[in-house]
């Protein structure tokens, strides 16, 4: 499977935070969450990736093609969503295209006002009078209508109510019918990935924790629950973390069926992305 | 088509759509040669990752249920009905045979075993 | 090219949510200007004025909505950036400069009162463009270097550091016109303009190319 974006042991030291050795790959077709605390290295690794920041070492390959050298040409085929920044909130959603069809040659007018119409945003209204809701739908319409091949967006579904939260999940999953997109998407919300994600990457103080499918991590990953006496049995190398609360003991195993065969005490229940999380930066080993 | 899926069974969510696809497989619902939904819009239309309606594809091509023809898309087999049900067929048999053992070794008698069965039958 | 284009295009929109302001401004002046009945040293001083500094908000408007990170997702390189910042000011003070001009003489015209000497309104407009751009020339790097929060505050203490030199210069220069003043002292006043412009524009695109957004 070609990969559409390829992350190699990125270092970046920004703002007296540091990046060490992330590691991404990310084939065609394919939706990546990329999941972590605020302040664990989402943003600076997507700013990376698209040469916002300069990295300080390693490799970053988006279309076979390396990110500074042949920056203007995949930049045209990507199309990026911040979670703060955007044009200025003073222009209405036909100024905006006004502007950025001069940005990209692939700018498609019709496709632009068709997500404009489908989200029900005003043409004509300035941005700053909508709701966080529409902002962000705009930013998705202008993120969209120059056909991008790869889509990345930083926390989109932050700050949203439920309904467009689920509208904008809906609009992912639209874009990669085609076979040759992909989406990498941040965001610490992570019931919104848990379900539409085909990978899930964890990052935790600017380290790669892991890369798993959602299938791999929710239907193999556990968390079983049980008391003090019961965790000394355990064997070091048969759990991941551990998280002692006040009336039990969390314990985060990679596989709950494999862990079922050996164990027999406790229950085990299927670990949410959040529980995973959870006990991944509380938890000790 | 119906695909219902539950978030909260501990069966696996590929487990699921595979299991359901089979069973309108084997009751003719779904027929010989018709296209089943692509990956991804099965994906988007169940809200789930594409990598799990590829899994439950996968499987269900392995044990002979579907084939995939590149580019074209995923069809129900040219399996025979008549195997599939054969199938089936043996793998009741050896269940109420496990039953049959049972009952012998505790003392439960054939009529008891029958009134257990009309009992599920009216339940579903 | 297309990307400077769009880029220009982007602060003139953003510039419209501003129209009410400017034209009740122009209007103001005018009318200053009629009661007052002094052309030559109001109006195409403070029209161009008003101008270019109003062409440095787009720098606040970049900033509140943290455009610049976003531009830098697109195919635009920096440089087409800060090249695209450096035409809009020039073209908006230029716009400025023919608005201040214009209005000079018409309301000369409709005001007999008014002793309207052609050339000395063009030596008063001249200077004060020269007046805009050596504020430009200085403020546009400080804007990229310290940011639109704090260029600001420099600002201010520029344009009444430049209010002062222009008009005591206007003094000096009050009872010349154009014709007394030596031709090629002009020629050689607009060339330096232009080559601190060039060196404004490559300090500029060398501190935003060290940026990090």
């Amino acid at each position: 499977m070609e990969n559409s974006l390829e992350v190699k042991n990125l270092c970046k030291k920004y703002n007296g935070f540091e990046l060490k050795n992330v590691n991404l790959s990310l084939p065609k077709g394919m939706i990546m969450g990329l999941i972590g605390e605020n302040g664990a290295g989402k943003t600076t690794t997507i700013k990376s990736i698209l040469n916002v920041i300069k990295r300080d070492s390693g490799e970053i390959n988006i279309f076979g093609l390396d990110n500074i050298k042949d920056e203007k040409k995949i930049k045209s085929d990507i199309g990026v969503v911040l979670d703060d920044s955007f044009l200025s909130e003073y222009l209405t959603p036909k100024d905006i295209s006004k502007i950025m069809k001069n940005f990209y040659k692939t700018w498609d007018e019709n496709l632009y006002f068709q997500y404009i119409e489908k989200f029900k945003l005003p043409q004509n209204k300035i941005s700053k009078e909508f709701s966080s809701g529409m902002k962000m739908k705009l930013k998705i319409a202008t993120a969209l209508a120059h056909k991008p091949k790869l889509l990345v967006l930083d926390e989109p579904t932050s700050g949203l109510d439920p309904i467009a939260r689920n509208e904008i999940l809906d609009i992912f999953q639209e874009f990669i019918q085609d076979e040759e997109h992909s989406i990498l998407v941040s965001s610490h919300i992570t019931s919104d990935l848990e379900h539409i994600a085909d990978y899930i990457t964890f990052i935790n103080e600017g380290e790669i924790v892991f890369t798993k499918t959602r299938d791999e991590l929710l239907e193999e990953y556990g968390v079983l629950k049980c008391a003090e006496e019961e965790f000394k049995k355990l064997d070091k190398k048969d759990y991941i973390k551990f998280k002692k609360n006040k009336y039990e003991y969390e314990v985060l195993v990679e596989n709950k069926n494999e862990f079922r065969k050996k164990y027999d005490f406790g229950v085990i229940d299927r670990a949410s992305i959040e529980s995973i999380m959870l006990i991944y930066i509380k938890g000790e080993k | 088509m119906n695909i219902i899926i539950s978030n909260s069974s501990n069966v696996p969510i590929y487990e699921q759509i595979k299991e359901q696809i089979k069973s309108k497989i084997i009751s003719n619902e779904l027929k010989v040669g018709e296209m089943l939904p692509s990956i991804r819009s099965l994906a988007k239309d169940l809200r789930i990752s594409v990598i799990t309606t590829k899994n439950a594809y996968e499987q269900l091509e392995k044990e002979g249920y579907v084939e995939t023809i590149p580019a074209k898309g995923t069809y129900v087999a040219n399996k025979n009905v008549e195997i599939i049900r054969e199938e089936q067929l043996q793998k009741v048999e050896q269940l109420i045979d496990t039953v049959v053992n049972i009952a012998r070794v505790s003392n439960i008698s054939k009529d008891e075993i029958k009134s257990m069965l009309d009992i599920l039958y009216e339940e579903e | 090219m297309k990307e400077i284009l769009g880029l220009i295009i982007k602060d003139c929109m953003t510039l419209k949510s501003y129209m009410k302001t400017i034209i009740f401004m122009i209007i103001l002046f005018s009318v200053c200007m009629y009661i007052n009945g002094d052309v030559t040293s109001f109006m195409p001083v403070y029209i161009p004025l008003f101008f270019g500094i109003l062409a440095m908000s787009s720098f606040s408007y970049d900033n509140i909505s943290k455009s610049d990170k976003y531009l830098h997702t697109f195919p635009v390189s920096k440089k087409d950036v800060v090249k695209a910042r450096y035409l809009y000011v020039l073209l908006i003070t230029f716009v400025g400069s023919i608005l201040g001009f214009l209005l000079t003489i018409f309301i000369a015209l409709i005001n007999n009162k008014v002793n309207f000497n052609f050339e000395s309104v063009l030596s008063t407009l001249l200077g004060a463009v020269c007046g805009i751009s050596i504020f430009q020339i200085l403020q546009i790097p400080i804007m990229y270097k310290f940011g639109a929060e704090k260029g600001r505050m420099i600002q201010i203490v520029l344009v009444v550091a430049l209010m002062v030199i222009i008009s005591v210069a206007i003094s000096m220069m009050n009872g010349f016109s154009l014709n007394m003043l030596e031709k090629y002292g002009v020629v050689i006043g607009c060339v330096a303009i232009v080559l601190l412009y060039v060196l404004s524009y490559k300090i500029s695109c060398k501190i935003y190319e060290k940026k990090e957004f």
